[in-house]
């Protein structure tokens, strides 16, 4: 008996701790069994899941994406705007603002404007890149999480959010 | 949003999420949150967001509902779906 409750007691004090660091500093990757809300947040056929708002699509050359630099002081690149017609832009996916993070495996979040044209330039078509929507870690108060059910719930109104302002 | 219309400017940050709530089946949310919008590229402005959405079977997101109001008390709300 005695066990049986100390098991559930570290059940209880599992999915609180699961809650709270939601909570409290966001979940970058979220657990495995809610990776089905978040694998595609735009319908695509090869997008694949990194972290909230972050995700990779497979593209041909040219991109049609002009880029200019971020403006946060730590390098990178963000979409100013897609060329009409674009391979990006018929993606439907790739939008105004997006962060490049990555270009074929190749981090790419902190380096200068130049230096990401020409990993761009030196890769072969079609290229693999991973962009995210630059919203981060939205900011969700506790009154606010308290009105849900479960930590799915919050992960679904946070693809929801995101999904709103693409 | 930002693919929908101009009228908003670009988006610079969601704010906060000021309201959320899922339906039973778990699937269906609606959210009430704060987007920081500019028009010019150096002022910007707040506007109350609102979004209903549920998740599709091929785990996409669907939104069924999206409003702003630009500038509350002086009526401007617009309705993007």
């Amino acid at each position: 008996m005695t066990m049986l409750h100390l098991l559930l007691a570290l059940l209880i004090i599992s999915y609180c701790n699961d809650v709270y660091s939601f909570i409290n500093t966001g979940i970058k990757s979220p657990p495995s069994n809610l990776n089905s809300i978040f694998i595609h947040q735009q319908t695509s056929t090869s997008t694949s899941l990194l972290a909230l708002g972050d995700f990779t699509v497979s593209l041909e050359k040219p991109l049609g994406i002009v880029l200019e630099e971020r403006d946060n002081g730590s390098g990178g690149v963000k979409v100013k705007e897609l060329v009409e017609d674009g391979n990006a832009a018929n993606s439907n996916i790739v939008v105004q603002g997006d962060v490049l993070l990555a270009v074929n495996n190749v981090d790419t979040s902190s380096l200068d404007f130049d230096t990401v044209m020409e990993t761009i330039i030196s890769c072969d078509s079609p290229l693999s890149i991973t962009i995210g929507d630059g919203l981060g870690v939205l900011d969700m108060p506790k009154n606010v999480v308290k009105q849900l059910k479960s930590t799915e719930d919050a992960f679904l109104i946070d693809a929801i959010v995101r999904q709103s302002v693409r | 949003m930002r693919r929908r219309t101009n009228i908003l400017g670009d988006l610079l940050n969601v704010e906060v999420v000021i309201g959320a709530g899922v339906q039973e089946d778990g699937k269906t949310g609606q959210t009430r949150f704060f987007a920081i919008f500019s028009t010019d590229g150096v002022s910007s402005y707040s506007c109350n967001v609102s979004s209903k959405g549920r998740s599709l079977d091929d785990d996409s997101i669907e939104i069924l509902s999206l409003s702003a109001a630009k500038d509350e008390g002086l009526g401007q709300t617009y309705q993007f779906i």
